[in-house]
Order: structure tokens, then C-alpha cells, then sequence
């Protein structure tokens, strides 16, 4: 029995070394259970969530599990939020990301001030930003755009203007795609006016029709009748814009948490 | 036993019951709803169509006097076989559609005397000036054609018309729509309306114009369209002097069904723009009737001229009234090739510049 001890004793101890504590000593910001970062990445990241943690007063957290069972992810990432007893301030502001690897579902739970900078456009934005490295593996590069996002987030919520649906921070310039797009646009362009220059070479063609030999004035409209047949309608369903600003729900002990999440 | 009266459902061609319930007309198999005044006046429009009767008398051209064709000489083109007609006092000695020698063949005769012709008002000076303005601000025309250009053979020719008069009466059914577009918070909706749209009336077209050659180009003829017939005059051969002339050899007859083609075309084309306020509007049925539908035949003034250039002969018309001149010209397409990669570079690079523009705003 004491053996046992010793031995959890000590696997606690490993991992709180490895995964590192934040500033006030309470719950670490990067617990790796699923074992997908080596320690020296994790060391890095660590250093990177805390650093990014107590400058904007708002906790930075990740989670990797290998698998959270029957639960639903949402409330997977909810329960770590409350279990470990995140949140930085009166509002206790968070912004948590749990990875599953069993169904490679991800989930970011966000409280407090973590609630105001990540709208559910922002969260989208985000996701599009790291998930990418989540799907490939490579996840050092995945967590740390993560991170990096969710410090533009936080310096943008702080100026008063939290990035939302209409003002979403500028994606590099896309080069390779808008190349293609106006080599097409020139490729159609130079086509018409090259297909015009050569129509000037080819003058022989029949008339239309023998509207120059139509005698003048001489059209007569003897009956003009429109009348109404039938009527048909068809409806589609509107697709669903969201009018910007960040979906709540209330856990179980009434904290109010935001978020959202997906697979990779 | 009474006839029973049976609709078709204008939407989808089905019988149409009555509904007891709705107190309409209801088609079963689109479940589309009628007044049963609507399918009553639906009925009567489609009753009252006519078939296209497109009828002409021809009675173009008239016989020769004694002694009018004396001094008329008839030459025959070895090679394609063309029969011109050209005064004596012409000197004839190349065929003006295929530039091979013509043998005299002796006197004119046969064939009937035209009823109109319309004097060149433009001479061989004008024609070869026309061609070189032709070949003027064409960027894909090789530069040697124009540089090394000389131009084989200038010929005035009258060519045979067939003129067509009539009264075009027209009876046009479309089916036309409008539609309306709102939304609820759910769903977009979109209504459209059918309507049966009937036009009825007349347009008259004077002296339409079919070529009577076999040998001369349809397609160049109708090219150098149009002649303006104010400066007809009633046929006389002085006006042949110095000229060639085509004896026809398609006569009225083979020409009905072109002139029939384009009068069609223009009549629906001036009738469906009476037609508008609809969103779609769609000819279900024309009905055409000709009155009055007469012939005439007529001489109108055309130079030839052609030219030769790496082996290949290119012809040209011009409109000897007018001064319209038409012909294909050779494309120079290692120039179309250079315009075709150059432009698309220059686009190219103006349209990615401005999307980089942008991105910057």
C-alpha cells in the first residue's frame, strides 16, 4: 500500500514538473495526457502559455486527453475548467483548449474576460488558424498559433474592439491564389480582345433579317392582350448569419462559459 | 350526349378537372389552380391560331423588245461556267467570279428582261480606295499582304435580285413571366406570375432582296446590304456600257424560301418588342400570312475585286451604290499569338497588382 503511494507520489511530482504550474501556484496551464508533445516542447509552450497568461491577466490553458469517454466535449472542457479551478481574476477569465485524440475532437471553453475576446466569429477565425497544424500533427505549431491568437485577441478585447464578425484580423495576402485567379481573368480578357481584333478580319456574314426593307410607319398592333395564367412559389431556407458577439451556456454550479469546437 | 369540354393546363399540359372544394379549375398532375374565365380566354387564343400562309405571285421581269438585246453579247466562263452578259462594245475577257478566261458564246437571248436597275454610282477609283481603307487599323493582318498587295482584277458587275414586296399580317402567342421576391425570417420566397401575351397585327416590307447567281456568293451579297432603291431606275441595257451583267440562273421561285426567312425573322423580332414589363418572355406559337406578296427583278451595281496571296485568292465586294466593301482578309496568327500572350501578362499583372491594392485598404 505504501509502494502505491510512493509510486502515484512520484508520478504526481513528474508531472507537475513537466507540465508546469502557473504564477499562483494553482492548476497548470499545459496538462499533456495524451502524451503528443516531447518534454522540451512542452517546456517551451509552457513558458509561452504562462508568460502570455500573466501579462494579459486571463488564463491560457491546454489540455491533451487520449480519450474523454461518453462525455459530450463541451462538457469534457467545461469540467476541466471547473476541476482545476481556472480563471485568473473576480471573472475568473479563461480561455481553455481540451484536445481528445480517441475521436480527434477539440473544444475551446471561455470565461470571463475570455468571453469578450474570443466572439463566436473570433473562435472560427482561430480554429481555421491552428486546426490545420492539429489535422497535420503538428502539434507544437498548432498550440502555439493557438496561443499567439488568443494574445491578438486579448490586446484587441483590451483597445475596446474585440474582433468580431465584421473586423476579423487580416489573413496574409494570398498571392498563390490570387495569381491564379487574374492569370484566368487575363487569360478570358486577352481572349476577347484578341477574338475581337481578328472578327475585324472576317466582314462576309448573312443579314439578320430584312428589318432595312421594312416599309416606315407601317407596323400595326391590331390586338394587344396580356392576361393572367397561374402563379407558382418557391421558398428556400435562409442561411443562418450570425449577427456577431459570443453563445454562452451555464454550467451545472452557474459559472456562464462561452466557447466552442469540432473535430480535425 | 353533349360534348364534354375539355382544358389543358397552360403549365404543364395535363386535363384539367374542376375542383368542387377550391371552386376553381385545378390541374391534378401540377396541382396549379385556374379561374375558369382564364382557361375559357386561354382557349379562345388558341383556337383562333391560324397556319402561316407565306404566298407570292411573281410576276418579275417582262419579255425583250425586238432589237433590244442586238447589242448584247453572252460569254461563258470555262472554268465555272458562269454565263455573262456584257454590251458589245465591253471588252470581256475574264470570268468576274473565278478570274478564268470567258469565250464569247454570241448573241444575248432568252431569259427575262429585268424590271429595275440601280446605275453604279461609284467607280473603279472608289473600289480599289475602299479596299485599301478595308485593310486599315486591322492589327492582325499580316503586314506583307498589305505591303506586297496588288489587286488582280476590278470588275463592275450588276447582279440579278429577286426583290420581294409584302404585308406581313402576324399572330404571336408568348408565354411570359414576372417575379417577386421577399423574405420572412426563415425562408426566401420567390412568386412567378405567367401570363399568356397575344400580339396580332401587320408590318409591310418593301423590295427584300434575294440574289439570283448561283455563281455570286449569297452570304457576300447580303454582306454588302443595303441597296436604297430611291435610285432605281426602270431597266434600260444602255446602262450595261462598259459593265458585265449575271444572267440569273436561280430564278423567284428558289428564292421564296430566303426572302420567307427573313421577312419571319423580322416580323416576330419587331412584335416581341411590343412585349415588355415581364421578366421572361417565351414565343409559344407564330402564325404568319402574307398579302399582296409580288416580285420584281432587278440589276443591282457591285464591284469585284480579288487579289492572290501565298496561292490563295481572296475576294472582295463592293456595294456600287453605297461604297460598303466586305471581305475576309488572312490572319496574321503569329501576331494573334504574341497580342493573345502579351495581353494576358499585361492583365495579369495590372489585376494582381489592384487585388494587392486592396488587400493593402
Amino acid at each position: 500500500m505504501k509502494r502505491i503511494h510512493i509510486i502515484a507520489f512520484a508520478l504526481l511530482f513528474c508531472l507537475l514538473m513537466t507540465a508546469g504550474v502557473n504564477a499562483a501556484g494553482t492548476a497548470p496551464r499545459l496538462v499533456d495526457d495524451a502524451d503528443i508533445l516531447d518534454d522540451a516542447e512542452e517546456n517551451t509552450l509552457l513558458a509561452k502559455l504562462d508568460g502570455i497568461s500573466e501579462r494579459q491577466m486571463v488564463d491560457i490553458v491546454i489540455h491533451t486527453v487520449s480519450s474523454i469517454g461518453d462525455t459530450a466535449v463541451m462538457e469534457a472542457a467545461d469540467n476541466i475548467f471547473e476541476s482545476y479551478g481556472y480563471g485568473m481574476d473576480a471573472e475568473r477569465s479563461c480561455i481553455l483548449l481540451l484536445v481528445s485524440m480517441e475521436h480527434r475532437d477539440w473544444h475551446i471553453t471561455t470565461a470571463g474576460y475570455g468571453i469578450k475576446a474570443v466572439t463566436d466569429a473570433g473562435l472560427a477565425y482561430m480554429s481555421e488558424q491552428f486546426i490545420p497544424h492539429l489535422s497535420g500533427g503538428d502539434y507544437l505549431t498548432a498550440f502555439t498559433v493557438y496561443a499567439d491568437t488568443c494574445d491578438d485577441f486579448l490586446n484587441r478585447a483590451r483597445s475596446g474592439d474585440p474582433f468580431d464578425t465584421d473586423d476579423l484580423p487580416k489573413e496574409p495576402f494570398p498571392a498563390v491564389r490570387n495569381f491564379l485567379v487574374c492569370l484566368v481573368i487575363g487569360i478570358i480578357a486577352a481572349w476577347i480582345i484578341t477574338g475581337k481584333q481578328k472578327a475585324q478580319l472576317y466582314t462576309v456574314r448573312k443579314q439578320d433579317g430584312a428589318r432595312t426593307y421594312t416599309k416606315e410607319n407601317s407596323m400595326r398592333v391590331a390586338e394587344s392582350k396580356d392576361f393572367f395564367l397561374y402563379r407558382t412559389v418557391s421558398r428556400t431556407e435562409k442561411s443562418d448569419n450570425s449577427s456577431g458577439g459570443s453563445t454562452t451556456h451555464k454550467t451545472d454550479s452557474g459559472t456562464t462559459l462561452g466557447g466552442g469546437g469540432g473535430n480535425f | 350526349m353533349a360534348n364534354l369540354q375539355e382544358y389543358k393546363c397552360p403549365c404543364c399540359g395535363g386535363a384539367i378537372t374542376f375542383d368542387s372544394t377550391l371552386q376553381k379549375m385545378k390541374c391534378p398532375f401540377c396541382d396549379t389552380e385556374y379561374e375558369m374565365e382564364t382557361l375559357s380566354a386561354y382557349d379562345d387564343v388558341l383556337k383562333n391560331a391560324q397556319a402561316d400562309k407565306m404566298k407570292w405571285k411573281n410576276d418579275a421581269g417582262s419579255e425583250w423588245q425586238d432589237g433590244e438585246t442586238d447589242g448584247l453579247r453572252v460569254y461563258v466562263c470555262q472554268s465555272c461556267g458562269g454565263e455573262i452578259v456584257a454590251e458589245e462594245t465591253t471588252a470581256a475577257s475574264s470570268c468576274p467570279y473565278c478570274d478564268n478566261p470567258i469565250v464569247m458564246m454570241g448573241q444575248f437571248s432568252g431569259a427575262l428582261k429585268p424590271d429595275y436597275v440601280i446605275p453604279f454610282k461609284l467607280d473603279k477609283k472608289a473600289a480599289v480606295a475602299a479596299l485599301h481603307r478595308h485593310y486599315g487599323g486591322k492589327r492582325l493582318l499580316p503586314r506583307v499582304f498589305k505591303d506586297q498587295n496588288h489587286i488582280d482584277e476590278v470588275k463592275g458587275v450588276y447582279v440579278p435580285f429577286w426583290l420581294f414586296d409584302a404585308d406581313a399580317d402576324a399572330q404571336i402567342r408568348y408565354k411570359a413571366s414576372k417575379t417577386r421576391s421577399w423574405s420572412d425570417s426563415k425562408y426566401n420566397y420567390t412568386e412567378t406570375s405567367w401570363y399568356s401575351v397575344n400580339r396580332s397585327g401587320s408590318v409591310s416590307f418593301e423590295r427584300v432582296p434575294v440574289d439570283g447567281s448561283a455563281k455570286m456568293d449569297d452570304t457576300l451579297m447580303e454582306s454588302i446590304e443595303p441597296y436604297r432603291f430611291t435610285d432605281a431606275v426602270d431597266f434600260q441595257t444602255a446602262y450595261l456600257a462598259g459593265y458585265l451583267a449575271d444572267k440569273y440562273d436561280v430564278d423567284a421561285d428558289a428564292s421564296i424560301e430566303r426572302a420567307n426567312e427573313r421577312i419571319r425573322k423580322s416580323t416576330e423580332k419587331a412584335f416581341a418588342e411590343t412585349v415588355s414589363g415581364y421578366t421572361e418572355v417565351i414565343a409559344e406559337s407564330t402564325n404568319i400570312q402574307l398579302r399582296g406578296g409580288s416580285v420584281k427583278y432587278a440589276l443591282y451595281p457591285v464591284w469585284l475585286l480579288n487579289t492572290t496571296w501565298k496561292g490563295e485568292k481572296y475576294f472582295f465586294a463592293m456595294n456600287g451604290q453605297t461604297g460598303k466593301l466586305v471581305g475576309d482578309l488572312p490572319l496574321d496568327k503569329g501576331a494573334a499569338r504574341r497580342m493573345q500572350f502579351g495581353l494576358t501578362a499585361l492583365i495579369t499583372a495590372a489585376a494582381f497588382a489592384l487585388s494587392w491594392i486592396l488587400w493593402l485598404l
